[in-house]
């Protein structure tokens, strides 16, 4: 019997997979051209921190920056609830050299933006939620 | 007057000036140890100090996780959450820690928080 038959029956089992990670890098590549060049970087990472799909360069850490990402929402989200804000939408964090904006996309999944030090706020949110419209059905 | 009574004095203040925005505030260390707060009575039952603390709690706890992983300081933090937003700056060792209305005018708070935090500074001596 050839071999061949199981490896094509893997393959079409992890397609599925394989193209929503096509379209997660695709929808942040999207995302960094219509946002400009003040966008240093956008990541998505599930709520544990595994990171999903990156648009950062290379030598950036996004591992940690993915595990910042998650536990920043989870807390941000307790924080919402118990204070009664109601439920988180968005963490903007000013750090010294730019912003660093944590946002939910879903209940599985956290995105993470990172900018240079003067960046177009306004139009960043508008295309962060175009992202959330997106991915809705994920 | 104790450091806490002038702290407390800032803040409502504070309070005072931003009193359509502003439900409440609070000042804490930065390992998350309230030293003194301010709330509207219509929330203040609801504000208990267990919830000040913990707000002053993972405040700091996210302050010091950001120093780490990006290695640079920072300077604010604001969630917004669907019925308000929390907001929180460092003041040297200590952090500023505002909740606010629905639809508060959040230029004029965070111009605000960082007066008020020069004062701060002045009081506590860092």
């Amino acid at each position: 019997m050839r071999k061949g038959n199981s490896v094509c029956k893997d393959t079409f089992k992890f397609e599925p997979y394989l193209s929503s990670y096509v379209s997660f890098e695709r929808i942040l590549r999207e995302f960094m051209e219509a946002v400009g060049e003040s966008v240093i970087g956008a990541l998505l990472a599930s709520r544990d921190g595994t990171i999903i799909a990156s648009s950062f360069p290379i030598e950036k850490n996004i591992g940690g920056l993915g595990r910042l990402s998650a536990l920043v929402s989870t807390m941000a989200e307790k924080l919402c609830k118990d204070l009664d804000r109601g439920s988180h939408e968005i963490t903007v964090i000013e750090l010294e050299g730019g912003y660093l904006l944590i946002t939910p996309i879903s209940r599985r999944i956290v995105l993470a933006v990172s900018t240079s030090e003067n960046p177009p706020l306004g139009l960043i949110f508008l295309e962060i939620e175009r992202i959330k419209a997106r991915m809705r059905p994920v | 007057m104790s450091i806490r009574v002038a702290v407390r004095s800032i803040l409502e203040d504070l309070m005072n000036r931003l009193r359509d925005e502003v439900v409440g505030c609070a000042v804490s260390t930065m390992d998350g140890f309230i030293i003194s707060s301010a709330a509207l009575p219509s929330i203040s039952s609801r504000l208990s100090s267990e919830k000040l603390s913990e707000l002053g709690e993972i405040a700091s706890k996210i302050f010091h996780e950001i120093e780490e992983v990006e290695g640079t300081k920072t300077r604010s933090i604001v969630i917004r959450g669907s019925n308000g937003y929390i907001l929180s700056i460092a003041v040297d060792d200590a952090l500023l820690l505002i909740l606010t209305s629905e639809n508060p005018n959040l230029g004029l708070i965070l111009d605000e928080m960082r007066a008020v935090g020069g004062k701060l500074k002045e009081l506590l001596g860092y």
